[in-house]
This record gives C-alpha cells, structure tokens and sequence, in this order.
C-alpha cells in the first residue's frame, strides 16, 4: 500500500538507461496526456476548493458581515472547546467499534463466502443489492423498522413480549447499527478478496502438519489475509469516522458525531470559518491514521 | 483386483489400502485398490495422469474419505479423522511453503501447533535442516530461495514431525530435468537415512524405477501390477505395464501352440516365439512384447530359435546404442536397440535378420 509509488519510481529510474532518448520523451508527453484529466478534475474540484476551505478556517467571521482579518482563533476554539474534543472522541470510539465490530463479523462471512460457498458470486450480489440504493434511503428504511410505531416493535407488542414500546431509535446503538450496516460492503470486499487469495493447498499443508482449524486460522489464513484486513478496516474507519447521515438520522442529540457537527455548523451555526477548521483537523486527524495504517501494514508485508 | 503374494504378518505393514473405491460425483476415479507398503520402503505410485495417483495420496494422508473401503496406517484404521490426527505428512506438488515464514518457521511450524518446548523445537528443526543440507538459510523466505532448496524445506517441514509415512506428490515435477535427477538420489539417500515409509506417486517413471523399492502401478483407477522394480519391468502383467514402464514391442496375434511354457504367435504370415506365463490356450487372441534391448539384428538374431527379415527404416544414434526401426513382412515395425559397436552397424535400406530369444519375450492379455 505505502510502498508502490516508491517501488514504481525505482523501476522508472532502472529502465532509463535502456530506452532512447527520443522515444522517452514521447512516452512522457503520452503519459502527460493520459494522467490530465484526472489531475485537472482533482485539481478543479478537490484541491481549489480545499484550499478555499483552508482560507475560510484561517477568517475571523465570514467576509459577507464584515470585512474579515486572518486569525487562528478558528483552530483555538476547536481545540479549546471541551464539546469538540467530546464529539472527535466519540465518532473515535463509534467507528473503532464499528470497525472491530464489522472485521469479526465479517471474517466469518468472507471466508465462508471465498472457501466454502458453491455459488460465491451470486451470494456477493445478492449481499450487495441492499447497497446500490441510497444511503438515505437505507437510514430511513430503520427508522420505519426501529421507529416507536415500527415494524420491531408492533411485533413484540403483538408477540406480548413487551408491554409498551421500546426506545430503538434516537440512541447511541442505533447509530453504531446503522454505521455498522452502512460499510458491511467496504469490508467484506477487500476481505473475501484477500482470503480467496490464500492457496488452498497453504491450508491443507497447516492441517496436515498438526494444527486444527483455530491454529490454521491465526497462523496461516488470518496472517496471509492481512492485506485485506488492513484495507478494510482502513475504509470503514474513515468512511465511519465522517458519515453524516447515521449520527443524524438515527442519533440523538447526545449521538451526534463530528461530520454531523460540521455540518450544523456551515448550515444552522453559518459559521464556516469554524466549520473549515473543524473539517481540517479531522482531515489531519485522518491522514495521521492512514499513516499510521500505513506504517504497520508495511511492517506486516511479507515478500511475495 | 491384485493378490497380495506377501505373507501375512500385520505388524509389517506401514500402510494398508483395503479395497478403496473412490468416486467423485458420478466418476469412478479409484476401483477396489488394494495395497500394502512395508515399514520402510520406498514405494512409488506410477500412472499416467489422471490415472487417480493424487487421489490415492490423498486418501492415505486422510484428506478425502474414500467412498468404499478403509486404510491402516501403522495398524490403525483411518475413520473419519481429520489430516491433523494422522501419522502422515504430505509433500505437496507445488510444494505449499507457507510465503509468510521462513525457513526456520516453515520446518518449525509442525512441532509448534504441537506445543513442544522451545529448545526441543529449535534443536529438531536445526537437525533436519542439516540432513537437507540448509543450515544457515533459516531466515530466508521462500522466495528468497531457488526451487531446489524450497524442495528441501518442503521435505524437511515434513519430516521434523516424525511420522509414520511420508507422501509425495509430484514434488519434483516443477524442478529441471537435472536437478530433478539429483534431487532424486538426494530423496531416496534421505529416506534410507531416516528408514521412513515413503509413497511417492509421479508420472515419471524414470523417477519412479530410480527411487522405489516397490512400485504399484495405476491406470484409470486400477492398480495395475504392483511388485519390485525388476519384477514390473521384467515381467509386466499387462499391457499397459508393459508399454508404460520402459520402451516395448507389441505385436498382436493367435497363440498357435504351447510347449513347456513356450508359445507360438501367429501374427500371419509370421510366427514369433514367447513365454506363455500364465494362462493362455492355444486359439487365445494375445499380444507379445518384447523390449528393444532383447531384439536381435543380424547375426544374433540368426542364432535365435525363430526369426525372420526385415527392412532397416531408421537409425537414431545415441550415444552408446543405436536404435533401429525395422519393417517386417507383415507390415508391422519394431523398436530394436543395439549396442553401439556390438554389432556391424546396418543402414537405412538393408536387408536384415531380426528375432530373440524364447525367454525374451512373453504373452500378454
């Protein structure tokens, strides 16, 4: 992961040598060619407005009320308030947990999924289909389930298993669920990928050595699917970390998370210089994760 | 199928395949094979491919539960238990080095899932690695080494576990033809070193006729003909051994007469003399083989009891025998090797005498 672009530099620096120098500054301005368009729409609708953003988070009030001057007063106050630290700390424990809670749910299903199953392809689209709807559409889907009025409820009302309804929505666990069921994909692709990597014959050799399945699974599958535990858990971290659409929709006030706070702040609060500041600490706080990923699934990396 | 000519004495006997028929779906691929290897040997499992060599293997090492039939190892009959609680290790045909580990934990890892102490782990791996000549490559990966060594720790994972019964799949398919014949003498030097059961299968049977002390024969499920190196070449039982194991003549025909074990073959308008070992009778619709290296050419095959003429086809010089193909009257060819400078060298044209010996040939179903 960390290491390609270093790898393909290197490779580059080998083959210069060989090629004529005519033919290599063709092959540049091809490449040049081929690489412009994505790197005209990062830069137009990525990048620019990145930087618009930095130079919001760097305003004392926004330009349309008064005249604004550069101050870091933005960054102080987020750092300053305890309510942020509070929130940056929850959607921290929310998408660990949802994090831990998909990889050991999942494992399960993306091994069955790439060892067992016969029809392993129709059983991924028939997992997947829930998810070409929209987001929004699936969130409100739960509220209609979990809602005091819902599904769940009438049932073990009907069932007289409750004696009034229970309070399903609007807490902390219904939005752990939520983002718990919003990224099952994101996991279990990269998972059922990498494990259906793992030689068979890698199985049968551990077996045969002497170690039953728990032994065979921490020393041979879990460590040759790595690749795939580490990606996936990399996407739904940073997928869970900024969801906008669980904290709101199925939390309570007490859920919200920092993307949900974000946006109240640019849309209800219209303060987006405090917004564009909250917004990049969470994009440092991230890169500092993805970095951190990084390291360690480079340290994990075996030669292949 | 096969009889089994040996005595007996349970307790001599690695390995027992009792009447094991495997299907998988609707195909056949093992019919009733029975078989047994002694404690000790170096037994090869020879067929062409598809012949249900792996199968077999995989049988004996418990990772498929043969449809009908059982199999002992070490006097102990294989139920239902998994790989992991039999006294087998396999060598697998690419071999399954774990990329994750090297060497040291690779040759390691059977005796760790076994949670023995660490000392006794480090002292056994160490020991084996010298038999296979890899100290000091302990922490290499297995990509880091050539396919020869990787052989090597393949085999080495295998037996740091001391079990009962080796198998071996093919590994040597993936080597070049030199280092596979070195491998070879380096396997069987190990094997009587260790004195364990090893049931080698391949498809090769230079691999197999170099390593084993007994072959058993498959083709299409069936076992063959199973017996000592010199008995499956000398007196093959069939003709697919015949053909398959080493180089051979095979002339269809009508047995004409017997006497004292000895047969006449009409193959019209010529009669060729054989064996008869077994049951033929006269009017039986056979088939003689007789091997390159027994055929007579000029002189020789004067002295013979019966021969005949032929034209010289071709000659292919290799080194210390020459290989004619000589077309006879019924328009039949056969395989003849000479030793070089044996004989006068004849060429392509010449008119030759050509037979053998009684003994030389035999009969065959």
């Amino acid at each position: 992961m960390g290491g390609s672009p270093l790898t393909s530099r290197t490779e580059r620096a080998d083959e210069r040598p060989r090629t004529p120098a005519r033919k290599r500054g063709r092959g540049k301005y091809k490449l040049t060619l081929i690489l412009l368009p994505g790197v005209a729409w990062l830069f137009i609708f990525y990048l620019i407005p990145t930087l618009v953003m930095f130079r919001y988070s760097l305003l004392s009030n926004m330009p349309h009320i008064a005249p604004p001057t550069f101050t870091l007063s933005n960054y102080l106050d987020a750092f300053c308030t305890t309510l942020y630290a509070k929130v940056f700390l929850r959607t921290a424990r929310f998408s660990t947990s949802v994090t831990a809670m998909l990889l050991l749910s999942c494992f399960p299903l993306a091994y069955y999924l790439a060892k067992k199953a016969r029809h392993q392809k129709e059983i991924l689209i028939l997992l997947m289909i829930p998810f070409w709807t929209s987001q929004v559409l699936r969130a409100f889907a739960w509220i209609i389930l979990l809602s005091r009025s819902g599904m769940v409820n009438v049932l073990l009302g009907r069932l007289h298993l409750i004696e009034e309804p229970l309070r399903l929505l609007y807490n902390w666990r219904a939005v752990t669920m939520g983002l718990f069921y919003s990224y099952i994909p994101y996991m279990i692709l990269p998972l059922y990928a990498a494990i259906g990597r793992v030689d068979d014959a890698l199985l049968e050799a551990s077996t045969d050595l002497g170690a039953n399945s728990w032994q065979t699974l921490w020393n041979v599958t879990i460590p040759l699917s790595l690749p795939g535990i580490v990606s996936g858990a990399a996407l739904v971290f940073v997928a869970s970390f900024t969801d906008v659409l669980s904290p709101t929709l199925l939390g309570g006030p007490s859920n919200e998370m920092i993307s949900s706070v974000i946006f109240n702040t640019f849309t209800m609060g219209s303060n987006w210089p405090l917004g564009s500041a909250l917004s990049f600490i969470l994009l440092a706080a991230l890169l500092l994760a993805a970095a951190l990923i990084m390291v360690i699934s480079s340290r994990v990396r075996y030669e292949t | 199928m096969t009889t089994l000519e040996e005595p007996i004495g349970q307790d001599q006997y690695d390995v027992e395949v009792r009447n094991v028929t495997h299907f998988y779906g609707r195909t056949k691929v093992l019919d009733e094979i029975n078989l047994k290897v002694r404690e000790g040997e170096f037994f090869g499992v020879l067929g062409p491919s598809g012949a249900g060599k792996t199968t077999l293997l995989r049988i004996i090492g418990g990772f498929v539960f043969p449809t009908m039939g059982s199999v002992y190892i070490q006097n102990e009959r294989m139920g239902h238990s998994p790989p992991y609680q039999c006294n087998t290790t396999m060598v697998f045909q690419h071999l399954a080095l774990f990329p994750h580990m090297n060497v040291f934990d690779n040759v390691a890892y059977g005796l760790k899932v076994r949670r023995r102490p660490r000392k006794e782990i480090s002292r056994r791996v160490a020991e084996v690695l010298e038999l296979v000549k890899l100290t000091g490559f302990e922490n290499r990966y297995p990509k880091q080494l050539s396919g020869g060594q990787q052989q090597r720790v393949a085999l080495a994972r295998s037996i740091v576990v001391e079990p009962g019964v080796v198998l071996l799949d093919e590994p040597l398919g993936s080597l070049d033809l030199k280092l596979r014949r070195e491998m070879e003498v380096e396997l069987k030097n190990l094997q009587r070193v260790l004195r364990t059961t090893f049931i080698y299968v391949t498809h090769d049977q230079e691999e197999a006729l170099t390593m084993s002390d007994r072959i058993g024969v498959i083709n299409e499920g069936r076992l063959e003909q199973m017996g000592t190196v010199e008995e499956i070449y000398e007196r093959p039982r069939s003709r697919f051994v015949a053909d398959f194991i080493g180089d051979t003549n095979l002339i269809e025909g009508k047995v004409e007469s017997i006497q004292d074990q000895v047969a006449a073959l009409l193959a019209a308008p010529l009669t060729f003399v054989a064996e008869a070992r077994g049951d033929f009778r006269e009017g039986d619709m056979v088939c003689l083989s007789v091997r390159p290296e027994r055929v007579r050419l000029g002189e020789a095959a004067e002295a013979c009891p019966v021969h005949c003429r032929g034209i010289v086809q071709d000659v292919t010089y290799t080194g210390p025998k020459r290989r004619y193909l000589v077309r006879l009257e019924n328009g039949q060819t056969l395989k003849a090797d000479v030793l070089a400078g044996e004989v006068t060298a004849f060429t392509v044209g010449d008119e030759v005498p050509i037979g053998w010996q009684s003994r030389d040939a035999y009969l065959l179903r």
